[in-house]
């Protein structure tokens, strides 16, 4: 289906790392809708890399947050504090780790950013369009039933073709305006916003 | 030396998108001969749309436009950013899509409007992040701090009925509490039957208040207030022209009669106006073994009697 291409030289692993004065902000922990949001955005990245699981580690390594994610168990226990998780954990992850989690999501979203421009492009084929969106939806829901709880309706919307195609063009949209190392401050921003 | 930087989206495929800023190193601040710190122009190559070109000044102005409504969209806040007659102002289109007008700053030139979907806001999002976080570009490009958003901001992402439930919940409690208070009982004003009956009970036998015998002692004052208070609760509707008086000046004699009775108007009795003649006045100087009673109704309906030592 969909593979992933090789980093782009613009945005590379290396510049994510760096700390960047426009990048840096104050840490703070993320709320909880933050948790879930972004959980599921490293979910559509995985969706969107058959390899998703492992480009993660090696992203992770490459970006210097081993420490972190030393393991694949490592980063499965962070990214369970999402609530919507089949076994998700209690408690708050630290703001370091969130934001060690946002790092690694701009990355990988760097990395995929072909794949989500073509999904967004209005410029695309229909038909071509349409089979992607299918493809990932497939995918997608795959990954939903396997791991989160699927009883919660805002997982059965997701997974749903019809009520769920506006959030997964949402999600998809922030991968894209999310992508790259100036994308990290913007997404963190927006997942520290305020509980409506 | 003159340099020329360019930025693209990514670096293979189709370039759908390129920023090329021109410019040349500051060497009076040191800057090195890669380095650009004076920008003499900048072009915005776009697949499907005309070329954009401007000064500084152009990006400075697309930059604080594009960026801040890219982090409004990450919120799902579609909002438009840059005034009516800023030089670039974008906003989400009905038709779907983006609309970006840009204003030249030459005199008699129409605006452009652009046309945007989301795969080529993305592209000038990532240039314009490119280019603002190039270590060679070292002159100040500010943009706004990314900052999250406040609550009021975010209310559309709950469903109609869960943000109507709240007020509507309240207003319900508010009409329950209001019917069920009307349909309490409200106590009657003046004299009811439940005073009467708990009159009964703080007023003594009849037979143990009457009036001494002639050469007998005169009846303690305890005994007068006993007797003026049943002369108020018994008081019947013709024994005065003001029955809806609640301060009565009494004057019980030596045998434990009422002599007189005034209604007064006011609780606190400074106002002497009266409500009418009752059966006999109180005298200025009463007897002299007369005591002088003032009851007063209270709001709980019964009646308070206590000595009065008179204006």
């Amino acid at each position: 289906m969909i593979t992933p291409p090789p980093p782009t030289a613009a945005a590379s692993p290396a510049t994510l790392a760096a700390p960047d004065p426009a990048v840096e902000s104050p840490a703070r922990a993320l709320p909880r809708q933050g948790l879930e949001r972004l959980d599921l955005l490293l979910l559509c990245v995985e969706a969107l890399d058959l390899n998703g699981g492992e480009t993660l580690l090696w992203m992770g390594q490459h970006l210097g947050l081993a420490p972190l994610f030393p393991n694949r168990v490592a980063l499965w226990t962070l990214r369970s504090h999402n609530p919507l998780r089949r076994a998700c954990r209690r408690g708050t992850p630290d703001a370091a780790e969130t934001d060690a989690l946002i790092r690694l999501l701009c990355a990988m979203a760097d990395r995929v950013y072909p794949i989500v421009r073509g999904l967004l492009s209005s410029r695309e084929p229909a038909e071509v369009n349409q089979e992607h969106w299918r493809l990932f939806q497939q995918r997608l829901t795959e990954l939903l039933r396997e791991r989160m709880n699927v009883r919660r309706s805002s997982v059965q919307a997701l997974m749903d073709p019809e009520r769920g195609a506006e959030e997964r063009r949402a999600l998809i949209q922030t991968l894209a305006l999310a992508a790259g190392t100036g994308g990290v401050d913007r997404l963190r921003a927006s997942l520290q916003d305020a509980a409506p | 030396m003159k340099q020329t930087l360019t930025y693209q989206p990514h670096s293979f495929g189709s370039h759908a998108c390129r920023l090329r800023v021109e410019g040349f190193p500051d060497v009076s601040t040191g800057q090195s001969s890669g380095a650009v710190g004076i920008i003499t122009g900048w072009s915005l190559d776009w697949v499907g749309h005309p070329q954009l070109e401007g000064r500084r000044d152009h990006l400075q102005a697309l930059l604080v436009t594009v960026l801040p409504y890219a982090r409004l969209l990450l919120s799902g806040v579609a909002r438009p950013v840059g005034g009516e007659d800023d030089a670039v102002r974008i906003a989400p289109d009905p038709q779907g899509g983006h609309h970006m007008q840009l204003r030249s700053g030459q005199p008699d030139t129409p605006p452009l409007d652009l046309h945007l979907d989301d795969a080529e806001l993305a592209d000038l999002v990532r240039v314009l992040d490119q280019c603002r976080l190039d270590p060679r570009l070292q002159l100040p490009l500010p943009v706004p701090e990314s900052r999250p958003l406040p609550a009021r901001e975010l209310r559309h992402r709950l469903p109609l009925h869960r943000r109507l439930a709240a007020p509507l919940g309240g207003l319900a409690a508010l009409a329950v509490a209001a019917g069920g208070t009307s349909l309490l009982p409200t106590p009657r004003p003046a004299e009811t039957a439940r005073q009467a009956s708990t009159s009964r009970a703080l007023n003594p036998p009849a037979s143990a208040t009457t009036a001494p015998a002639e050469g007998t002692p005169s009846p303690s004052p305890e005994a007068r207030l006993t007797q003026a208070r049943r002369w108020l609760l018994a008081r019947p509707a013709s024994t005065g022209p003001a029955p809806a008086a609640q301060v009565w000046q009494l004057a019980v004699n030596g045998r434990g009669e009422v002599v007189a009775a005034t209604p007064v108007d006011g609780n606190d009795g400074r106002d002497r106006a009266r409500l009418g003649l009752p059966a006999a006045a109180v005298p200025s100087s009463p007897a002299r073994d007369a005591l002088l009673v003032r009851g007063a109704l209270r709001p709980s309906g019964l009646w308070e009697v206590a000595p009065w030592q008179g204006w």
